[in-house]
């Protein structure tokens, strides 16, 4: 399989995964927040990814997760699945789920706390391959993992059977360029900013789209790539805009976020649009009053009105 | 945290915000309980139509079924009033719009079954005229060529269902209300003259007294009664609902159907939603009651039904890709109408539900307030008694036990 094999392309959000009041994985609320998510034109969605809390999350309430996102979602939108773990065959459990369900592809990183060096990582990725018919989006996430996958690295893992996507989270644009150049004929190549250089990347033919964000400026962030595909350059970079400002104000350079988690902040943000996205499990703590203010003023900046409690 | 609040308000959904604003309004001391999240439920799951005529399900069984109807007109003058009230003090994260709605006849008999709809509604007031097909073709050139006659009722319109709730909640709490989310009633006792609610936060139990307890938890109603040793016999009931793609701009107006279960509107971001009233299977837990929190089953007839009738009304929708359908559970008293008023013996304690619970939540909220308060509530709520049903077997046994 390759980039031809697969149509994935746009705004592909990895989301929120929504946990009732209890703690409990709340079902009910992610047919809101994916029917939300649906109706504002995501091209697709990644459930139990980082931002979707897959750490705290039971294998059968990744099944669980994986097949109810499946049946809400009714192929309006691709769905991939999460599913990191720290043993392949672990992964291959959470892939075999997701099969089950239809999704359309799996998100995987190198297994994180463990740091494995080059060849680990590559035996890794090819037992993954080797126990899944689905194609494989690689997540290359040093903040999360310790490790970052050089180019020579990824273009090994690129030539694995199942590898068809890379998704670049490094923060650093030399990377992502340099593995976009060597690799981009090959693979589908996610993390492309929605600043200039992104806008003039895309028109170009160069990179496919985006995975980072949580979807919570609804349809801003899909729109920047159809107005790109329209050729409405202006409107691309207005609402890419957007984008850019919650990147700086909620997240570093590295992408690790500048207050409270990621993963509250992102809650927080849908439900301060009424969207039902539910609370951050523990280890993981909702944001304190004033990061909610935080988050509410950068919403208001942004001319979202906000609706939910303080 | 108080322990001591004049009034607790079960369930944060459109009625429970709405209510919480009032009272906080008022100068009264109220605390919200949401056992969940903030508009979780049937509040955040309808299709947001503010429909003020008598609906198709009121209709359809001949005149006297919709004269009985019709008395809940007041209700729906009042709603008209309130919504506008309430966009006007909350803005725009209510997502109101009342650009009028129009109810469409395609057949000979829908049009006298309209025409005898509007004597109705115009005999209590409600602002409804009667178009025929030019005049209905000239203010929606859209609709289709079968269309005979349709009524026009101009404050009819739509709502946000997704921020409605979360923005009266927000409202009341900055007019100085408690909401807490996450905090599920599991017990409401008599404790002296005031009543003892227990909810469970985090992990945590918190114990308030109260002079008075709401209920506004629609299908949870039933369950919260029983706490307080009375009896309100509502149920769930599924319904069929459907989304476009976004499109252009297509139609202001919320478009219902006099010979056919349809209500049709699009949103802001352009999606069209389509509803009306076909059923849906509930679901039912292994023991064979019915799962509350169960998002029901679809049913191939309903789906198909609705969108044809939709394609019927508005033949432009035919090109529209479908995005989603989905199941909306709503609750409903075993005649229909809305329950509003104090719970049957149970002294302090107050109920609003069933009937067409979006649109009136905010009617139901000012009623239950002024009851609340001990003043005389300016609608007669004689009709949405809670007590209509005490003569079952249920409420005597249960009255008993608690008498």
């Amino acid at each position: 399989m390759d980039r031809h094999d697969i149509s994935w392309t746009g705004y592909i959000p990895a989301i929120t995964t929504p946990f009732d009041a209890a703690g409990a994985l709340d079902l009910g609320a992610l047919d809101a927040q994916l029917a939300w998510l649906v109706e504002q034109g995501m091209h697709g969605v990644i459930l139990a990814g980082t931002t979707g809390e897959w750490f705290s999350m039971s294998e059968d309430e990744r099944a669980a997760l994986f097949q109810r996102g499946a049946e809400t979602v009714a192929g309006e939108a691709l769905v991939l699945g999460g599913c990191n773990a720290f043993t392949a065959d672990e992964v291959i459990r959470h892939a075999r789920a997701a099969e089950a369900a239809g999704l359309d592809g799996i998100l995987v990183t190198p297994p994180p706390y463990v740091i494995p060096n080059r060849r680990e990582i590559l035996a890794f990725y090819s037992d993954v391959s080797a126990g899944t018919s689905l194609p494989i989006c690689v997540y290359n996430w040093p903040r999360g993992c310790t490790v970052d996958l050089d180019v020579d690295l990824l273009e090994e893992i690129a030539g694995l059977d199942q590898v068809v996507a890379i998704k670049n989270s490094t923060g650093d644009m030399r990377s992502f360029l340099s593995g976009l150049y060597r690799l981009g004929d090959r693979v589908r190549y996610f993390g492309v900013p929605t600043s200039e250089l992104g806008a003039d990347l895309v028109t170009l033919g160069h990179g496919d789209g985006l995975m980072g964000s949580g979807g919570v400026l609804g349809a801003d962030h899909p729109d920047f790539w159809r107005a790109l595909a329209a050729g409405d350059r202006e409107r691309a970079l207005r609402l890419g805009q957007r984008d850019r400002v919650i990147m700086e104000r909620w997240f570093n350079p590295d992408y690790g976020s500048t207050f409270g988690s990621a993963q509250a902040i992102m809650k927080t943000a849908l439900r301060l649009q009424g969207v039902p996205a539910g609370y951050v499990r523990r280890p993981l703590l909702e944001l304190t009053s004033d990061e909610v203010g935080l988050v509410e003023s950068t919403l208001h900046d942004l001319g979202i009105e906000t609706v939910a409690l303080t | 945290m108080k322990s001591r609040y004049d009034v607790v308000v079960i369930g944060g959904g459109l009625l429970g915000g709405s209510l919480a604003l009032g009272l906080a309004r008022d100068d009264v001391d109220v605390l919200l309980l949401e056992r969940d999240q903030i508009n979780q439920h049937a509040s955040g799951r309808n299709a947001g139509s503010l429909h003020f005529q008598l609906e198709y399900r009121m209709i359809e069984r001949g005149i006297e079924a919709a004269r009985r109807a019709a008395e809940a007109i007041p209700l729906h003058l009042e709603a008209a009033r309130l919504w506008q009230e309430l966009s006007a003090s909350i803005g725009p994260s209510l997502g109101v719009s009342q650009h009028g709605g129009l109810m469409l006849a395609t057949a000979v008999e829908d049009v006298r079954r309209l025409e005898a709809k509007a004597e109705l509604e115009q005999s209590w007031g409600l602002d409804v005229k009667v178009l025929d097909s030019a005049q209905a073709h000239d203010l929606a050139p859209y609709l289709s060529d079968s269309v005979l006659a349709a009524s026009f009722c101009p404050t009819e319109g739509k709502a946000n269902a997704r921020t409605s709730a979360p923005a009266l909640c927000r409202a009341a709490v900055q007019a100085g209300a408690t909401v807490l989310s996450r905090a599920g009633v599991t017990s409401i006792e008599r404790h002296g003259s005031r009543w003892r609610v227990v909810a469970e936060h985090e992990g945590d139990a918190v114990v308030v007294e109260t002079d008075a307890v709401v209920l506004a938890a629609g299908v949870w109603c039933s369950e919260l009664a029983e706490m307080m040793g009375s009896y309100v016999p509502v149920e769930p009931v599924a319904l069929t609902m459907s989304v476009t793609a976004r499109t252009a701009p297509l139609t202001p107006y919320l478009i219902q159907h006099a010979g056919a279960r349809l209500s049709l509107k699009q949103s802001v971001e352009g999606n069209v939603l389509i509803g009306g009233g076909w059923p849906a299977q509930v679901t039912t837990l292994p023991n064979g009651s019915i799962d509350l929190r169960g998002r029901g089953q679809l049913l191939a007839d309903s789906v198909a039904g609705n969108a044809a009738a939709a394609m019927n009304a508005v033949p432009a929708v035919a090109d529209l890709p479908v995005l989603r359908t989905w199941v909306g559970t709503t609750t409903l008293a075993p005649d229909q109408l809305p329950v509003v008023g104090p719970l049957p013996g149970a002294p302090g304690g107050f109920v609003a539900t069933g009937g067409s619970a979006f649109t009136l939540g905010p009617v139901f909220a000012e009623l239950l307030g002024e009851l609340v308060q001990g003043r005389a509530p300016r609608l007669d709520l004689r009709s949405y008694a809670a007590d209509r049903f005490s003569g079952t077997a249920g409420t005597t046994e249960r009255a008993a036990q608690h008498a």
